[in-house]
């Protein structure tokens, strides 16, 4: 409503006749107000007609470059159909080739982590060979170190790591805040206006 | 708007003074496959000689357009558009003073060169496989082959990799000014026909049933574009008997670089036969060992030699009465490109009781494109049936009507 307000109020303020709109009883409410206050006479224009009207013809030295700018807005407003985005042939090559490129160096770090990974992998099942062939016990190490028993326990009965060291801990389940290894912190209790 | 560009158009005044045109240059052609000569002419257009001898891109004078319009040479695009080309400053597009844009070229012209060098290791490694012994391997032969043939795939990949990020080579497919000869414009041109026009075709020939009426299977590898001199027919379109009484010419594009040699065969399996109460089949025109590449594409059905053709243009017709004939255009890639001997084609074909199946197992082709139009009855055709000498233009076919049975009154006495 304050937008509507905000509206008529420069309309009026430049000379612009109302938008037309689904209500006429309001626009037409609208222009009598108008009429009323500023002591305006009522022009006689063509209900359908949304061009501006024309005032009595006065050789003018030139419109001001802002007010023609406000008077746009006003007739084409963005908030209700933005305008659309059209590129120049070359500007959409030009962002072509970027977006390309984007994806080329993101698809490469990708591989290059892969690599990484599997990389890891493989040493990993390598230690793990050389232990069970060459630990020259029989394997009795490797069949000991892979053992899972007891991993995820509670310390008190003899466990390793409690279940809940499964993720990472946080005060509250989907809180990040306290930044990274500080407390995490929901809502600053002690936060007071400066 | 104008806020934004004021910068680069102050950037681009200063390049041009620091004469970075000739220095670049190299660069920019380190990425391209093919020189720009568009924007090289643009570059180089200078404002002296513009109203001496305007040019059809950039003049926008209206005194001068109407000069240019006496010579012969009307203008190219809108004035707005030669305007602005002509106060360009006519920086080549691989130039222009764009940070991004710059850095992101530099990231596509290293993911380039290192696709050219994977390109040189792979047909090494081709080579080197060819001049090996199979024997050392315990596939043999056959597995000495498979290892090629997966390694030219391979190679053949890299190929449209290397190039598939240039902008030159986009802007140059889009203009239709792509080399076929290149794998990367025959690549794009199958990727552009098969998301749109191909399943439009494959729509058409199965609906339409030219698949299990003409040829049993066809999975469509080449376009095919059919225009009567300027009528161009869309797939399934009715062909006005007029239109269709001279040979059409065919477009078939192909989009692999290996030539090949094909059999076109126009079929009609709509002839109405009155004795058996059914449908028959006949050959229009067939033309074989037609050689066909990606960058001849044309094959005018008017112009082919006595030595191609087995079956000459037959006007194709419909009875008055007689429901639509479709007219199947079918493609076909004879065996290992052998060329057919003419004589014995002639021979085995039976030009009114055709049979495209026996056809294409006797000199063992292969369907690699099929389309069709359609005809019917209409003004033209009478005078087209009579200049061909083909009868029955004087009658006019009806659907035998089935009696009704007599009506039985129902009164049973469930009725009551």
């Amino acid at each position: 409503m304050t937008c509507l307000s905000l509206r008529s109020a420069l309309a009026s303020a430049f000379g612009i006749l109302a938008r037309p709109s689904g209500k006429a009883s309001t626009s037409l409410l609208q222009n009598a107000f108008r009429t009323a206050r500023h002591q305006r006479p009522q022009i006689a224009t063509a209900p359908f007609s949304t061009s501006t009207p024309q005032f009595a013809k006065k050789k003018k030295a030139g419109t001001d470059k802002r007010i023609t700018l406000i008077r746009y807005h006003l007739h084409h407003p963005t908030t209700l159909n933005p305008r659309p985005l059209r590129f120049s042939r070359n500007r959409a090559l030009r962002h072509w080739t970027i977006h390309r490129a984007w994806n080329l160096y993101r698809a490469k770090i990708k591989r290059r982590r892969e690599l990484e990974l599997e990389r890891q992998y493989n040493a990993m099942a390598a230690a793990n060979e050389e232990l069970r062939l060459g630990a020259g016990d029989g394997g009795k190490l490797f069949r000991k170190a892979q053992m899972k028993t007891g991993t995820w326990s509670i310390p008190e009965r003899g466990g390793g790591i409690p279940i809940e060291y499964a993720r990472g801990q946080v005060e509250w389940v989907g809180t990040t805040a306290g930044g990274v290894g500080g407390p995490a912190k929901i809502w600053d209790h002690g936060w007071k206006r400066a | 708007m104008a806020p934004a560009r004021a910068p680069s158009a102050q950037l681009l005044r200063s390049l041009k003074g620091l004469n970075l045109h000739n220095s670049t240059i190299n660069g920019a052609k380190a990425f391209s496959t093919t020189c720009n000569h568009g924007e090289q002419a643009q570059a180089e257009a200078s404002r002296e000689s513009f109203y001496k001898n305007p040019k059809p891109e950039t003049v926008f004078v209206p005194r001068l357009e109407k000069k240019l319009v006496a010579a012969g040479t009307p203008p190219v695009g809108s004035r707005r558009r030669r305007m602005a080309l002509a106060q360009s400053q006519g920086v080549p597009f691989d130039q222009l003073p764009f940070q991004c844009f710059q850095e992101a070229r530099k990231v596509l012209i290293e993911d380039r060169q290192e696709k050219v060098k994977q390109i040189e290791t792979i047909r090494a490694r081709i080579a080197r496989l060819q001049e090996a012994d199979p024997n050392i391997h315990r596939g043999g032969e056959a597995y000495k082959q498979k290892r090629l043939d997966s390694m030219r795939r391979e190679l053949e990949h890299l190929k449209i990799l290397a190039d598939i990020n240039d902008p030159n080579v986009k802007r140059r497919f889009e203009d239709g000014k792509g080399d076929m000869n290149k794998p990367i414009y025959r690549f794009l041109a199958d990727r552009k026909w098969r998301e749109y026009r191909r399943k439009i075709l494959v729509q058409r020939i199965t609906q339409m049933k030219v698949v299990p009426d003409v040829t049993p299977h066809c999975d469509p590898t080449v376009d095919i574009k059919i225009n009567f001199g300027r009528n161009n027919v869309q797939s399934g379109d009715f062909v006005d008997s007029a239109v269709s009484e001279r040979p059409c010419q065919l477009t078939i594009q192909t989009f692999e670089k290996e030539p090949k040699l094909i059999t076109v065969a126009i079929v009609d399996p709509d002839v109405p036969n009155l004795q058996k109460d059914s449908f028959d089949s006949r050959c229009h025109f067939l033309a074989t060992n037609i050689e066909l590449t990606p960058t001849t594409p044309q094959v005018d059905l008017a112009t082919l030699t006595e030595s191609q053709i087995v079956v000459p243009w037959l006007p194709p017709t419909a009875q008055k009465g007689s429901p639509y004939h479709r007219l199947a255009i079918v493609v076909c890639q004879q065996k290992n490109n052998v060329p057919i001997d003419i004589a014995v084609a002639k021979k085995n074909i039976n030009q009114h009781d055709f049979r495209m199946r026996t056809t294409m197992t006797k000199h063992m082709l292969h369907p690699i494109g099929a389309t069709l139009f359609r005809t019917k009855w209409d003004d033209n055709m009478a005078e087209v049936m009579k200049r061909a000498g083909i009868e029955g233009a004087d009658m006019e076919l009806k659907r035998i009507k089935v009696e009704p049975l007599p009506y039985k009154r129902r009164n049973p006495s469930t009725f009551r």
